[in-house]
């Protein structure tokens, strides 16, 4: 039996940055909606051969932790490290709140991790092999903005689940979240193009413009033993942002 | 050519030892504490002894602080990269027997004496523009309240909020962190550890078990390496859960 990283939200941004780091010395299950992208993350690792997908859609959660019990008995693995890096970011104004959408960024961002720890936590299913749980929120759960507070309430939520979450699976478990600010990928690509905006990323960030590989050396730290005495903890990586608000 | 140094304080013993001996094997490092005796005996157990330098001084008397690294670093043709203030004491006071002396000199190695230090650092004429990253080795004690532990917590709080602001003055060219640790057996509470209803106080309140030395240097090395170079300004709790766990006894309390 082969003990895997699991990373949801691994075809693109800061999921498949996480995927690429961690490839060399990992065995990876990588999870996302888009099964085309995903392939081509796992082409583009180091030793594809050796890595797992699963193409699951997470905003639907029926059936998400039978599916992944299934998918560690049928490929006889058991997970060691879940990285949750799939999320979904909208502007909601609360005049025109659409709780619809609301729904989906909370089952995306916050529930199918819920669903998915449920199995990883379960003897039976994974034989007691899970050592890290690593969240990406957001920096926007400490900071207020205009029209973020569906968003920010996903990762506040996030936050907190993890702090009792981290007192539950101790010590065989540790659990912590890694909060970024802004930084350039395919979920915010369109406002890198307006010069106005990149301008004001940079005057509000003192460590000037991150990178998704920032937020890939942090969580490699936080899924490796070099961590091993931390848990329930909320790691900024932000350029100095929060320091300077 | 001047050579790249990662200044570490309180490298005599406790977390500085143990982050010396972590560090050693990529850098070269000048490690400052008050005793002769044990720092050599520190460089020696670190790798590569010989590229190592010794700086001898007591950080709880602030005068001459700078001028006294600033001549070191000359006479070595040195300038520091990193700096690791890790020198730091503690002493139990009660509010009602407060020492004022005593808290003085409590300040003045936990906090004041990094700002002397950082001084010189940031001075191009003496350290050349080459510091990148400060981190400081603070405590949860800054966090959870203990009764006696008023003054240390205060200093503890002073060095986050320090690092907080050089974090915004200093960018983008240097970095500054805090790392706060839970309660780790060092030379500064063996007698403590020695008590074994402290000992199962410590493994009662640290969801992870017992925490070490080892484990504060591992986010020291993340820290003070490229790897943060985004990550600024913040504190990072080595704790092994403390922080986020509420006692059985808090519960019974409630």
């Amino acid at each position: 039996m082969e003990t895997c990283t699991l990373i949801t939200g691994a075809a693109s941004g800061f999921g498949r940055c996480v995927a690429q780091r961690l490839a060399p010395t990992r065995k990876l299950l990588l999870a996302d909606i888009n099964a085309e992208k995903l392939e081509a993350v796992k082409n583009s690792c180091a030793s594809p051969e050796k890595h797992l997908l699963w193409t699951r859609d997470l905003s639907r959660l029926d059936g998400i932790g039978e599916e992944l019990a299934g998918l560690l008995t049928a490929k006889n693995i058991t997970i060691e490290h879940f990285i949750h890096s799939a999320g979904i970011f909208g502007i909601q104004f609360a005049r025109a709140n659409e709780m619809e959408f609301v729904t989906k960024m909370f089952n995306v961002n916050l529930f199918s991790a819920i669903e998915i720890i449920r199995p990883l936590t379960q003897k039976r299913t994974n034989k007691g092999a899970l050592r890290s749980i690593t969240l990406i929120s957001s920096l926007n759960s400490r900071l207020g903005a205009k029209g973020y507070y569906a968003y920010a309430a996903s990762k506040g939520a996030v936050n907190a689940y993890a702090l009792s979450l981290a007192v539950e699976l101790a010590p065989a478990v540790r659990v912590n979240c890694v909060l970024p600010s802004i930084i350039e990928t395919e979920i915010n690509q369109e406002h890198f193009t307006d010069p106005n905006f990149i301008a004001s990323i940079k005057a509000s960030h003192p460590l000037g413009l991150g990178r998704p590989e920032d937020i890939a050396d942090t969580v490699e730290f936080l899924a490796s033993d070099r961590a091993r005495w931390i848990t329930g903890q909320e790691i900024v990586v932000d350029g100095g942002r929060f320091a300077s608000k | 050519m001047s050579e790249n140094y990662t200044l570490i304080t309180g490298a005599s013993s406790g977390f500085g030892k143990s982050i010396a001996q972590k560090l050693a094997p990529g850098r070269r490092l000048i490690l400052a504490g008050r005793s002769d005796q044990k720092l050599e005996a520190v460089r020696k157990s670190c790798e590569a002894p010989e590229k190592h330098i010794l700086w001898l001084r007591d950080f709880t008397r602030l005068d001459g602080i700078g001028a006294e690294l600033t001549s070191l670093l000359a006479e070595k043709n040195a300038v520091v990269e990193n700096f690791v203030h890790s020198a730091g004491i503690i002493s139990i006071q009660y509010a009602r027997a407060i020492e004022m002396a005593s808290v003085t000199q409590l300040f003045n190695v936990n906090v004041f004496s990094a700002m002397e230090i950082i001084k010189p650092l940031v001075q191009k004429k003496v350290n050349h523009g080459a510091l990148r990253s400060i981190t400081f080795i603070s405590s949860i004690a800054a966090r959870v309240g203990a009764s006696g532990y008023s003054v240390y917590s205060a200093s503890k709080g002073a060095v986050n909020s320090l690092s907080l602001s050089l974090a915004v003055e200093l960018a983008p060219a240097v970095r500054v962190n805090a790392v706060l640790p839970g309660i780790v057996g060092t030379e500064m509470n063996t007698t403590h550890f020695a008590n074994p209803e402290f000992v199962e106080f410590v493994k009662a309140t640290h969801p992870l078990g017992f925490g070490k030395p080892e484990d504060v240097a591992d986010a020291v090395e993340f820290l003070t390496s490229d790897r943060s170079r985004w990550i600024t300004g913040q504190e990072i709790v080595v704790d092994g859960g403390r922080c986020v766990f509420a006692p059985p006894r808090a519960v019974a309390a409630n």
